[in-house]
């Protein structure tokens, strides 16, 4: 039996903000059955679980390891390969998936979510480790050439990308555990809960954590953006009056 | 070729009373934060997900494999898809291979039980030192044929005889054979340093054996 090219099947359908409970928990059943049939070899099972969740699990290896050509910071490895690491780690994570559930390794307990992201994360740490220990002395020629190619990549960025360039490197200002609530928050997508379950921390730890990196990212972002080049942050108070330009 | 476009979807995080506790001027930088994670998963690119799933097939068609081989072979179609990759996905056996159940191996009666393995195992040890065993017990027994007994009793034989005679004609007997064996051996001795350098027998001894020779009265001897 192999896969089959129609369209997706219903994946657990994500709710609007504030419904009351996050996606692996507003369906748990839902999410069950889906389990099920991946474990019995349905085509469309595995479609749905890895459009529900294999962007996720990109995005967060791709803000941890760094994007072609800019490595982030703590991270050493090849600079034009961090995409190709982030989807080295989300394969890695599925095949993974693939292997525990054929050979009956993995029990669901409502805890597939969990069980799915604490795994990329120690796949994200490892690879940090291992980029850290293959740091090789860095060729000059090296440097000047790829600062030449990203000074002519960003001849013209535009004002979102300046201020998503600038939020990338406040965000590599912050703490390690600051930084990773955020980005088990927002690039994974994890509710605060499923976060507390995953480090294993109090709910009410991480909402403070969440809130104290928020406020240290608004203000790396007020000094670093001119206050023209951060619209979608205009309701601070440092943001020119735009009402009395449009007077 | 189909190709799955799931955005990505960042927010299905309905808890929010996380945005309740944000002050109100913290919410631009979650949402620019949202935009930065939808950066992120659109830089996967096409065929994101075909190639997730082709990792997937991979993965339970070389269960047997290494995790780590299994990704970075996956990782080799990345560059990019193949016309026929999903055609190769749909000949693949990831389904069966993953509904396979343990039926096969379960019902199989092939490997023996564990306490039948056990007792068989069991039965070669006692086998193997039984033949140990009577490997050596042969082997002193050839070692006592070829050489007698342990030097250890000899020694214990002789010095019992030799330092604790318990009554006076022992001991005597023990002079008069310690005198006949010196006597023998010097003669030896001296019949030997006789025929190499045929210099004069000057030991009284020996002078009575050398003419007790002489009269031919040991001439079968010397012969």
């Amino acid at each position: 039996m192999g896969l089959t090219t129609g369209p997706l099947p219903n994946p657990p359908t994500p709710r609007p903000a504030r419904a009351g409970v996050a996606a692996g928990e507003e369906a748990p059943e839902q999410l069950g059955r889906l389990l099920a049939l991946a474990v019995r070899g349905d085509e469309d099972a595995w479609r749905a679980l890895v459009a529900l969740y294999a962007r996720r699990i990109y995005a967060l290896a791709r803000s941890r390891l760094g994007q072609s050509g800019r490595p982030r910071s703590g991270t050493s490895g090849p600079w034009a390969h961090g995409d190709d690491r982030a989807e080295e780690i989300t394969q890695s994570v599925f095949a993974t998936v693939a292997v525990k559930l054929r050979s009956g390794g993995y029990a669901e307990q409502g805890r597939f979510e969990a069980w799915l992201f604490r795994m990329a994360m120690n796949r994200i740490r490892d690879e940090v480790r291992r980029s850290q220990r293959q740091a090789a002395p860095t060729d000059p020629s090296v440097v000047l050439s790829a600062a030449d190619a990203r000074r002519d990549s960003t001849a013209a960025p535009t004002t979102d990308e300046r201020e998503l360039s600038a939020l990338r490197d406040a965000m590599d200002a912050l703490t390690e555990a600051d930084r990773e609530v955020i980005e088990l928050r927002h690039h994974a997508g994890l509710s605060f809960k499923q976060i507390s379950d995953l480090l294993d921390e109090p709910l009410g730890t991480l909402l403070a954590r969440h809130h104290r990196a928020l406020r240290k990212l608004k203000d790396a972002m007020l000094t670093r953006l001119p206050a023209s080049d951060r619209p979608s942050l205009s309701d601070d108070p440092d943001a020119p009056d735009r009402s009395e330009d449009r007077s | 070729m189909t190709t799955p476009s799931t955005p990505h979807q960042p927010s299905p995080r309905p808890d929010d009373h996380a945005v309740e506790h944000l002050d109100q001027d913290l919410v631009p930088i979650a949402r620019a934060l949202d935009r930065l994670a939808a950066a992120d998963a659109a830089a996967s690119g096409a065929n994101f997900e075909l190639r997730v799933l082709h990792a997937c097939t991979i993965a339970a068609d070389n269960l047997g494999a290494t995790q780590d081989l299994v990704a970075r072979a996956a990782l080799s179609t990345r560059a990019q898809a193949p016309a026929d990759l999903e055609d190769r996905i749909a000949s693949s056996t990831l389904a069966s291979l993953v509904a396979a159940p343990s039926l096969a191996l379960s019902e199989s009666t092939v490997e023996p039980k564990p306490v039948a393995r056990v007792r068989r195992v069991s039965r070669w040890r006692t086998g193997y030192s039984l033949a140990a065993a009577a490997v050596f017990v042969i082997g002193c027994g050839l070692a006592y044929l070829q050489f007698g007994a342990p030097a250890s009793t000899l020694s214990i034989a002789s010095s019992g005889a030799a330092s604790t005679p318990t009554t006076a004609g022992s001991t005597e007997l023990a002079r008069r054979v310690g005198s006949e064996m010196d006597l023998l051996l010097r003669v030896v001795d001296e019949s030997a340093v006789t025929t190499s350098t045929t210099e004069a027998v000057t030991d009284p001894d020996a002078a009575w054996i050398e003419s007790w020779l002489s009269d031919g009265q040991g001439e079968g001897v010397r012969s």
